[in-house]
């Protein structure tokens, strides 16, 4: 049986075949970086410190405002790059960098389906 | 590549040959001559880093190694430990066993010798032992497992059988890189029970660490009593090789203490969300240390972030707690950082820091206050240069306080 890390790389690689989705990384909710597709000029554990960090404020904050439900995603958006952290189960959080020019709903279905696969993983 | 010293200090001269390896060079004490140490790697790590790292260190201290490869080309073998910032110099000596599987005419040179025929047992032996006789400190081979797939377990046992004596006689030692293909456990085992030291390195996958990581199985070498062998975390990076790896050290503490000071000084490529100097979420940065590499991960000393504090403390395996030594009044506000953050009982080092300003109270009055513990250790810090210091950015700490500490805190978590 495959490792849980080359599970979570599938999925990381079939998300990678949806048009827009530049890079993706799958994090610890508390910022230490597992399995990533990612360009080599990125470091992957300043990346994974820094998303953990977003998610982590993000559900304080929205906590603080009366939110009954869990934080579901975090959208950071530049010109050029938007990043996506969407909760895998309790332990991970799955991370995409998209083009933002592109079908944004279907990259959210897709990376909603896949967070669901890595929570599954993660509990094996 | 510096000489390794390892976190206590000792040089590394009076032993030879040495991995060059933090951790395994501590814990071995180098590879003494006339022995035989096995490097057992599963096939989704690899151990050809080791080898490289190995090698180099060697013969960068001016021992003779001789490499006896079959697993690719010389050409390729050089140019991927240079990748790895380990150029080959004189005292590196190369058995070509490869480039006559392939077909490919390699010419003999001082430094390359060539098997014309791999495929004749009686060639590789008679020639890879003729050659440690001339005066090598060190003998690498890799992959000694592709020797039993190239011809069989009972021709591998016997090849060492004789490597043992060559290298007794000859006083010199031997390294070989064996990746486990989930070959028959007898035959590897009858291999192992052969060599003195056997290493392992595998993958690992707890919790949320994915990671590679190395353990010594067996050493002949240490008394028995010493042999407190642990798994330990690794990275092979391009440039730089195996370090020893710690994926999460906390850094915390009351606000203004130092924490981004800390981690700024320490790392070489720390980042900080900062507004105005204080930090809001988190500052992160590698450390690099005597062959040890550590990921910091700095928390905001301000109350009104302490919601984020358990999420970063998580998965921590230390703790460097920062202190203004001038400010004792902060002092349970450093402890109940440590409750908050759920890092309590972890090892820690508290840095006492802006120990030279006025007001900075002395190591055992900042011990008292804190009740700290005599076996925590505690370490003084000071500005580099304190004309220098902007309250809006990282101050750069004098490096002989960082060393001390990260030294201090290494040592606990290995």
């Amino acid at each position: 049986m495959a490792t849980k890390s080359e599970q979570l790389k599938s999925v990381l690689q079939r998300l990678s075949t949806v048009g827009g989705i530049k890079a993706s990384a799958v994090i610890s909710a508390n910022g230490l970086p597992m399995v990533s597709l990612m360009p080599e000029d990125v470091d992957p554990n300043t990346f994974a410190a820094m998303l953990a960090s977003m998610v982590g404020s993000a559900e304080t904050a929205i906590k603080s405002l009366g939110a009954k439900n869990t934080l579901e995603r975090v959208v950071a958006e530049s010109k050029d790059i938007r990043v996506v952290a969407v909760q895998a189960g309790t332990d991970a959080i799955l991370t995409i960098m998209i083009d933002p020019n592109t079908n944004y709903g279907l990259i959210l279905l897709e990376s909603s389906k896949a967070s669901n696969e890595i929570a599954g993983i993660m509990k094996q | 590549m510096a000489e390794f010293k390892g976190l206590d200090g000792v040089s590394d001269k009076d032993f030879d040959p040495y991995f060059g390896i933090a951790k395994l060079d501590e814990q071995l004490k180098g590879i003494p001559s006339k022995k035989i140490v096995l490097i057992s790697a599963s096939p989704s790590v690899g151990n050809e880093v080791f080898g490289y790292q190995i090698i180099h260190k060697n013969i960068t201290s001016g021992v003779k190694v001789l490499v006896f490869l079959n697993r690719t080309s010389p050409q390729s073998y050089l140019t991927d430990m240079k990748e790895y910032d380990f150029p080959a110099n004189d005292n590196l000596f190369i058995i070509d066993a490869y480039s006559g599987i392939t077909g490919i005419k390699s010419d003999e040179t001082d430094h390359i010798k060539v098997i014309s025929n791999p495929y004749d047992k009686e060639e590789v032996k008679t020639k890879v032992i003729k050659e440690i006789g001339n005066g090598y400190g060190l003998l690498v081979i890799d992959s000694f497992s592709l020797l039993a797939d190239f011809f069989d377990f009972s021709f591998a046992a016997s090849f060492m059988n004789d490597i043992k004596q060559e290298i007794v006689s000859s006083d010199s030692a031997a390294v070989l890189l064996f990746t486990d293909w989930g070959y028959e456990k007898q035959n590897v085992d009858k291999l192992l029970s052969n060599v003195n030291s056997t290493i392992e390195v595998k993958g690992i996958e707890k919790r949320v660490i994915f990671g590679q990581y190395f353990a010594v199985l067996k050493c002949d070498w240490v008394e028995e009593k010493q042999q407190t062998f642990s798994s330990v975390l690794f990275k092979a990076i391009k440039p730089g090789g195996i370090k020893v790896y710690f994926p999460k050290i906390l850094v915390t503490g009351p606000t203004d203490a130092g924490k981004s000071s800390f981690i700024h000084s320490a790392s070489k490529n720390a980042v900080s969300v900062d507004k105005l100097g204080g930090t809001i979420a988190l500052d992160h940065g590698t450390v690099d240390f005597q062959g040890y590499r550590a990921d910091l991960f700095g928390t905001p000393g301000q109350e009104r972030f302490d919601p984020l504090l358990k999420m970063l403390g998580g998965e921590a395996i230390g703790v460097f707690l920062v202190v203004d030594s001038t400010k004792p009044e902060q002092f349970p506000r450093a402890v109940e950082m440590l409750r908050k953050t759920e890092t309590y009982g972890l090892p820690v080092v508290v840095i006492a820091n802006k120990a030279d300003l006025n007001g900075a109270l002395k190591k055992e009055e900042i011990r008292e206050k804190l009740h700290l513990d005599s076996a925590i250790i505690l370490v003084q810090t000071v500005a580099e240069d304190l004309s220098k210091v902007d309250p809006n950015e990282p101050t750069k700490l004098k490096e002989a306080g960082i060393n001390e500490a990260l030294s201090a805190l290494f040592k606990q978590l290995t």
